[in-house]
């Protein structure tokens, strides 16, 4: 079973100030396969995704405690370069953010800062990038255009080529389909089930059908607590729990 | 304030409590129509029949319209599919009361009243075990269901009994055959019937404790 673990939170604690937005999180993510973090507004999904790899960091009043282990490394630790644990663990958001640059520097950016310059390596990595972020095809012939030219569907699949690019591990997604049209989500849901060979996923959110969809595991959770995990299908016909019943099916939340 | 979710859902378990009366008056026709050996009472249970046919459609119409609207989920999600189940049985039971009314237009023909063994018992037993086994859905009540699915053993057994007593009248008196396939045949129904109402409370079961109780040894 440990082996099959990718990331594992013990007894996590976050406080904002005086308030603590996450309770005692133990909570096993395992390799290549798609993790949900479902629940309403407020409740801590996007906090606990946010610890995965260190973005509250940014945030000055954010107090950790617990252990988040990544391979079995505690990525809070003091010698782990939250740089390097970035690279590993990627985070794609809710709004695409391309950078103002070419569809091509857009992917080329983050292997360049880690250091690759030999153009050969970078044309390939673009391409691996784009491939493995279904766009590719739609933009293989215009990769000198804008970035921000694109449709919101691809600009996000391009944050998403973006993220691989630097060879990650574990891809974080924060809603990452809640601003665009049915058929683009569609692609980036059908896109969340192929990357899953490659990378763990774990996705925050609001759309319970995304989740039943596109997730092997669910985690809800309710005001800071984590109040059930298990089989995707499990949560959704016959959760243990009457709160992930309740907000599930509509009743509150 | 109401949402339109749980108007539909009340609307559905409403279509369900009405057409389990109506499956129920028919029932209760053609246990008149056997015991009295009145025909004129089996023009009552095939009208009911028509009507439970029509709650079928509607009920199955609205099943569709509810999954397409609302992608019901958890518990909701296994109260729709258990009641698709529960209103192809009750249509079905609606069909077997039919077929007890035709056959007691049948045996109401003979010079002489037929001895009906245990048909009467069954008929009430199988009554009680479909007016049970709803009560037990619309209720979410699974002992209950419990209790409806033990009972089937009892018709059951009558069953085998009828069967058995019928085969020695027959050889004693050939002239029985055609008024012994009748009663057998009631007896039958009667049976389906039994099983189709622990059907029923198997999806109780099934909805209230999300475990599939059909085809589990009882």
């Amino acid at each position: 079973m440990t082996d099959n673990i990718k990331i594992s939170s013990k007894d996590l604690n976050l406080f904002y100030g005086e308030k603590h937005a996450l309770r005692h999180i133990d909570m096993q993510i395992e390799k290549n396969k798609v993790t949900a973090l479902i629940g309403p507004s407020g409740c801590g999904k996007s906090t606990f995704l946010r610890c995965l790899n260190r973005m509250n960091d940014l945030i000055d009043s954010a107090k950790i405690n617990g252990k988040v282990e990544v391979d079995g490394q505690d990525i809070y630790a003091k010698d782990v370069d939250p740089v390097l644990l970035r690279r590993k663990v990627g985070m794609i958001f809710q709004k695409s953010n391309p950078f103002p640059k070419s569809i091509y520097e857009n992917i080329a950016y983050g292997p360049r800062i880690h250091g690759i310059k030999d153009k050969r390596t970078l044309d390939e990595i673009v391409e691996r990038s784009l491939r493995g972020a279904a766009l590719w095809e739609e933009v293989k012939d215009e990769l000198t255009k804008s970035g921000m030219a694109l449709s919101g569907g691809q600009q996000q699949r391009l944050c998403i080529a973006r993220a691989i690019a630097v060879d990650p591990e574990v891809l974080l997604m924060d809603e990452p389909a809640s601003a665009l049209d049915p058929i683009a989500t569609a692609k980036i849901e059908e896109l969340i089930w192929q990357l899953k060979e490659t990378y763990t996923v774990v996705i925050v959110t609001h759309s319970m059908h995304q989740a039943s969809r596109v997730s092997d595991t669910t985690a809800f959770f309710y005001m800071g607590e984590m109040v059930e995990m298990g089989p995707t299908q499990k949560i959704f016909t016959s959760p243990s729990q009457k709160r992930t019943e309740d907000y599930i099916t509509g009743r509150f939340g | 304030m109401e949402r339109h979710f749980e108007k539909n859902l009340e609307e559905l378990k409403e279509g369900l409590q009405a057409m389990s009366d109506r499956v129920i008056e028919a029932l209760a026709s053609a246990h008149q129509c056997l015991v009295d050996l009145d025909p004129s009472l089996a023009d009552g249970v095939f009208s009911r029949e028509k009507e439970i046919d029509l709650d079928e459609n509607r009920l199955e119409a609205l099943i569709l319209d509810f999954i397409a609207l609302h992608q019901p989920v958890a518990g909701d999600l296994r109260l729709v599919f258990a009641m698709q189940d529960a209103v192809v049985d009750l249509e079905r039971i609606g069909d077997h009361a039919t077929n007890i009314a035709q056959s007691s237009v049948t045996l109401s023909g003979l010079r002489t009243p037929p001895n009906l063994l245990h048909l009467p018992e069954m008929s009430l037993l199988a009554q009680q075990m479909v007016q049970d086994s709803v009560r037990s859905f619309l209720r979410r009540d699974p002992e209950l269901a419990r209790r409806t699915i033990a009972m089937d053993d009892k018709l059951d057994h009558l069953n085998r009994d009828v069967a058995r007593l019928i085969i020695n009248a027959v050889k004693e008196d050939r002239e029985l055959i055609e008024t012994g396939l009748d009663i057998i045949r009631i007896s039958k129904n009667y049976e389906r019937i039994g099983d189709l109402s622990a059907n029923i409370a198997e999806d109780t079961i099934f909805l209230v404790e999300a475990k599939i109780a059909r085809h589990q040894d009882r």
